[in-house]
């Protein structure tokens, strides 16, 4: 860790996936080097096959597709990758549509093509963040907050989320999403699988798309503008507790997002800046906030669960029903072939 | 004209006028007085600021819905003043405006709470005082006639507590529970030496404003105001401590003269119907 905090980095960086990818390639060489015998038995690219498969099993696909990666990564291998990510992202087409922005005025903006994943991360996703040293590993980290990882143990004083015990979740709780994580750990994880946490403005294109269904503006909720509680997670219809990710299929988006609304609010990108309010009032937050989106179990207005919804969360709190889930952009993946 | 008697304070008046000594509004009286059943006095009490209106109207909304097994009904459309008036403003991400001091302004609630198939049906009636009687009252006894007949006739008691104040701005908060639960013993007249048997809930209100609401209200009582923890220990027979909140998430909103307002940024009740629910139970 010391290491990590005194490196000064004057020379531009190649991106975390390339470096990973290129860093293990010197190791294997300069080992192979030291033992001539182990070059015969162990070819660089069959040791980064093996990595590339091992990374998209582990839900670390889109590491494998970035564009920094394409020269280490074979057409087989980033197929794999694509096949995995497929399975787990819903490709949003770029478009232009009206967007409510924090302090409630609506304006039209173009959003680019980007993936976003299905579902919530969940327990299951994290705790291999957890065991890989996720917590450790300054790199996706920002600088500011190394002082507070410290902080960010669960209930036995191991790194992970605030509510597990000795780096581990709750038994028979794999397939739900994970909470208690701060908006730092939410973003560090979406580093560590080569992704970042969606905007507000891709929230409310994804959870509020086909547009036209709601005469050119984005809907409230992901089947429409009415709220329905059959399709969500929100107040007593899921008995005030969090399902696993996969429940109230009814509730996804055409093309196959689960829990936009309902289950656990979820962390985006976007400071908290602004809400909607008077002309002579302006919106300050006692500690720098994040917006989350979506409503959660134990949200008590449907309202408050819409795609548009401006509500917010301390960065550094972690709260018991506060999730996320990751995006990445199409222009940071390399084109399939 | 009928004479009658004010069902709060036992003062007389004539049908269909508001009580002149407890300002009991003539429609909270008349939707009371000819009930077969007595009625169940709860007292929500607390200082200036601490959460009383937000507390009372979440309840009532709670309870109207449905909540821990307990449906409630509100009595005359005086009684949907306070509730209506809160979740209008909590809708528009702001808390209600601060309640007036005059005890003739203030919202009543009459509500009918149905608790269960073995529990009684209990008619719940109760002023959203200002904080600023009930402290007068507290420091000259006598001088508000609504809030000792309101505590001396209450079948359970809420004693508000802002969390935040007993977090940062030292004991206020813990000495004007205690100050309160003094004044109800002192209320006992004829038992001196017996435990108060009504039972209260201490409620730690703004929990929310704490990242992992607090788990372990007493715990929290016990570490942060012990006083107020021993004083209800050896004076009171029934009594539990509740965290609570009604925000999610909280901010602030600056006026241009400089004026500071806070503000809920989303709704997510908690600790509200707990200690209600407990004090059902204990009061049947």
């Amino acid at each position: 860790m010391g290491n990590h905090l005194n490196a000064s980095h004057t020379a531009p960086r190649l991106g975390w996936a390339a470096r990973m990818f290129r860093g293990w390639t010197s190791r294997t060489q300069t080992s192979a080097a030291v033992n001539p015998t182990r070059k015969a038995a162990f070819s660089t690219s069959a040791r980064l096959r093996g990595m590339a498969r091992q990374l998209a099993e582990n839900d670390r696909y889109a590491l494998v597709l970035l564009r920094e990666a394409m020269e280490d990564i074979t057409e087989d291998d980033a197929e794999f990758a694509w096949t995995a990510m497929g399975k787990q992202m819903a490709l949003i087409p770029a478009g232009t549509v009206p967007v409510v922005l924090g302090d409630g005025r609506i304006a039209p903006t173009e959003i680019p093509a980007y993936y976003l994943d299905r579902f919530a991360v969940t327990n299951r996703q994290f705790q291999r963040f957890v065991e890989a040293g996720g917590y450790d590993a300054l790199e996706i980290w920002p600088q500011e907050i190394w002082p507070s990882l410290m902080k960010f143990v669960d209930r036995s004083h191991r790194p992970g989320p605030r509510d597990w015990e000795n780096g581990r979740f709750a038994s028979g709780q794999a397939d739900y999403p994970i909470v208690g994580v701060s908006w730092y750990e939410a973003t560090a994880y979406t580093a560590w699988v080569g992704k970042r946490l969606p905007s507000s403005a891709e929230w409310q294109k994804a959870g509020g798309w086909p547009e036209h269904f709601s005469g050119g503006t984005c809907t409230r909720y992901p089947w429409g503008d009415v709220f329905d509680p059959k399709r969500a997670n929100v107040g007593p219809i899921g008995g005030g507790a969090i399902h696993p990710v996969q429940a109230f299929p009814e509730g996804a988006t055409p093309n196959g997002i689960y829990q936009m609304t309902g289950n656990v609010w979820e962390w985006l990108a976007d400071r908290l800046d602004a809400i909607p309010c008077h002309r002579e009032e302006s919106f300050h937050t006692h500690k720098p906030m994040r917006r989350i989106v979506g409503g959660s179990f134990d949200t008590y207005f449907p309202a408050e669960a819409t795609n548009q919804f401006v509500t917010g969360q301390t960065e550094l709190d972690r709260r018991e029903n506060i999730g996320f889930r990751c995006a990445v952009p199409v222009s940071r993946l390399r084109t399939r072939s | 004209m009928i004479n009658i008697n004010c069902p709060l304070c036992d003062g007389h008046l004539f049908e269909g006028d508001a009580c002149g000594t407890c300002h009991a509004p003539a429609a909270v009286i008349e939707s009371i007085i000819y009930r077969e059943s007595a009625p169940r006095f709860v007292g929500v009490l607390g200082p200036s600021g601490v959460g009383k209106t937000v507390y009372l109207g979440m309840l009532l909304d709670m309870l109207s819905r449905g909540a821990a097994g307990m449906h409630g009904i509100a009595k005359g459309p005086f009684s949907l003043s306070l509730h209506r008036n809160l979740i209008l403003a909590l809708e528009r991400q702001r808390f209600p405006e601060k309640t007036p001091n005059e005890a003739d302004r203030w919202d009543w609630v009459h509500c009918e709470v149905n608790t269960g198939r073995r529990g009684p049906q209990v008619d719940i009636v109760t002023p959203d005082v200002a904080g600023e009687a009930v402290m007068a009252e507290l420091e000259h006894p006598k001088s508000n006639p609504t809030i000792r007949s309101l505590i001396g006739r209450c079948s359970a008691l809420v004693v508000l507590v802002d969390m935040v104040q007993i977090v940062g701005d030292g004991q206020g908060q813990e000495l004007f529970a205690m100050q309160l639960i003094s004044y109800l013993d002192s209320l006992q007249t004829s038992r001196r030496r017996a435990k108060i048997d009504i039972p209260v809930a201490v409620v730690f209100t703004k929990a929310d404003l704490y990242d992992g609401v607090v788990r372990d209200a007493e715990g929290f009582a016990r570490s942060n105001a012990p006083a107020l923890w021993r004083l209800c220990e050896s004076r009171l027979k029934y009594v539990k401590f509740y965290c609570s909140g009604v925000a999610g998430a909280t901010g602030r909103l600056i006026d241009r003269d400089g004026f500071e307002t806070l503000i809920p940024l989303r709704v997510e009740p908690r600790g509200i119907v707990e200690p209600f629910s407990w004090l059902m139970s204990k009061i049947r």
